[in-house]
């Protein structure tokens, strides 16, 4: 690893938190590769200002991420978009969960299809589990747009994807269920 | 536990969106090397925006140029161009006026617009044609073969990005593009866009008196005007200067307790261009009352066919085409 003394630190804290992170970075951007891509400027940017970052650098990396994944962080993506499918997809689907990995691709299609706003609104809500006040401070807009993007990803979302799956019934907005 | 905590999660069965959504990313990990990309063209980009940052230079000095002319009697032996001014008997000329400063940074511009600046430093050499700002970067340090290590050359056309890294060390190369959606998204990849407004970038720089007019010099044999730029009082904010300058930036603030001096740009007396500058490093700060700086020389040639192909990073026959991420293999030890 390049210069690994002085991003030690930096190297144990993905190794501890670099799955969540890029669970994350996989559903904003959406897809496995774009993920990757967006997590790795999320880290490049950050890496300016690693030595000055006190308290918690999660926090920090989400926050880049939820700004680049709105701010068309797409157009520097260094990499035509592959839908995103594990490494062992195809191990997988060779044990018979088929159904699984067509929710998956589902999924990722359907969020695709979103705005950037729509997702990262929809990811904020439903995948980090934030309130709409701590989705708006994250994506750097009002409650209301968080309430209106949310709403309408997920009405996209359960268009898109109810055919796909046994979830139609439960793909309405939290609280208006 | 925090709220980005798995264990924290509840699965909502109002809308079963986040099941789906954990069933769909459960068996995602980090990739090994995603940590040393990051690294490896951070550095890159640090490398690349210092050389952009000194070419930036040639453009804000281009527009203080005006300032040089636009002072009574001609110019100040020293201190600030306002400052100098008042002190001159005669009374002072409208030189605030917008249109007299923009008249005087086209004037100052137009000699440059149409050339090709070759900015050459101790790390590496930069062509840039100022026209188009396709740009073509080929570092000083050197291949066990004795050739540069790698270069690079961007170039936007018909609305694509598209870079070209050749790396000698390892005789491969990578070829990325990006599309923009729209005009005002593909011209953030511009390298000299946030100086694209001259006018503004005087008035600010006036207003602020981060320019100042020292008088001629002469630097090898040539007459030259020396102006300093403090990059310290503006480089924290946004927009105008290079993202390097805003390194040690908190909340729009410099944090140096000590501020590295001002950047030194000389500007050749009779065509304006700028022919040489000293740029000092904001890190780390001085040791002795000595600040690290670099000097890098301008050279501007006219856009003939031969020097335009300068511009361009071609492969050799042989090498190999890889991904962009592949280049950390062969950078790593160098970037």
């Amino acid at each position: 690893m390049p210069d690994n003394g002085r991003y030690g630190d930096l190297a144990a804290f993905l190794g501890e938190r670099g799955d969540a992170l890029l669970r994350t970075a996989v559903l904003l951007a959406p897809g496995r590769e774009g993920g990757e891509d967006l997590l790795q400027e999320a880290l490049e940017r950050m890496l300016r200002k690693w030595p000055r970052i006190q308290g918690d650098p999660e926090g920090y990396l989400r926050r880049i991420m939820y700004h680049r994944a709105v701010d068309g962080w797409r157009l520097r993506s260094r990499r035509p978009e592959v839908l995103g499918l594990p490494e062992d997809a195809a191990a997988f689907t060779a044990a018979d969960h088929s159904d699984r990995v067509d929710l998956r691709l589902a999924l990722i299609q359907a969020l695709a299809g979103l705005t950037p706003r729509q997702r990262a609104a929809v990811v904020a809500r439903h995948w980090e589990q934030l309130s709409e006040a701590e989705t708006a401070a994250a994506l750097g807009c009002s409650v209301s747009a968080v309430k209106a993007a949310t709403s309408r990803g997920l009405r996209m979302l359960r268009e898109a994807i109810a055919p796909e799956t046994e979830y139609l019934p439960y793909l309405t907005e939290r609280g208006s269920a | 536990m925090t709220i980005f905590s798995e264990g924290h999660r509840d699965q909502d069965p109002a809308t079963g969106i986040s099941s789906i959504m954990a069933r769909t990313v459960a068996d995602v990990r980090l990739p090994a090397g995603l940590l040393d990309q990051a690294v490896a063209r951070n550095r890159r980009r640090t490398v690349r925006n210092r050389v952009i940052s000194a070419t930036s230079t040639v453009a804000v000095a281009a527009a203080a140029a005006a300032l040089v002319f636009s002072l009574p009697g001609g110019v100040a032996p020293s201190g600030t161009g306002t400052s100098a001014a008042a002190h001159q008997p005669r009374p002072v000329p409208k030189m605030q006026t917008a249109a007299y400063v923009l008249a005087h940074a086209n004037a100052a511009q137009v000699n440059s617009r149409t050339m090709i600046s070759v900015a050459r430093a101790v790390d590496g050499t930069m062509y840039t044609d100022v026209a188009t700002q396709q740009q073509r970067y080929i570092t000083g340090i050197r291949a066990s073969n004795g050739q540069p290590y790698f270069e690079w050359s961007d170039i936007i056309k018909g609305g694509i990005w598209t870079e070209t890294m050749v790396v000698n060390q390892g005789r491969v190369y990578s070829v990325e593009t990006a599309r923009g959606s729209d005009a005002g998204s593909i011209s953030t990849l511009l390298p000299l866009q946030a100086q694209s407004n001259p006018v503004a970038a005087f008035n600010t720089a006036l207003k602020q008196g981060t320019i100042k007019v020292v008088g001629h010099q002469e630097l090898d044999g040539r007459d030259t005007i020396l102006l300093r730029v403090n990059r310290e009082a503006t480089r924290c904010e946004k927009p105008g200067y290079p993202a390097i300058a805003k390194a040690n930036c908190s909340n729009g603030e410099p944090v140096s307790a000590q501020p590295p001096p001002d950047d030194e740009v000389w500007i050749d007396a009779s065509t304006y261009l700028v022919v040489q500058t000293k740029n000092y490093k904001p890190s780390p700060t001085a040791v002795n009352g000595t600040w690290p700086s670099f000097t890098t020389t301008v050279g501007w040639l006219p856009p003939t066919p031969a020097n335009l192909a300068n511009l361009s990073s071609t492969p050799p026959r042989g090498y190999t085409k890889i991904p962009s991420t592949g280049l950390v293999k062969y950078l790593g030890p160098i970037s």
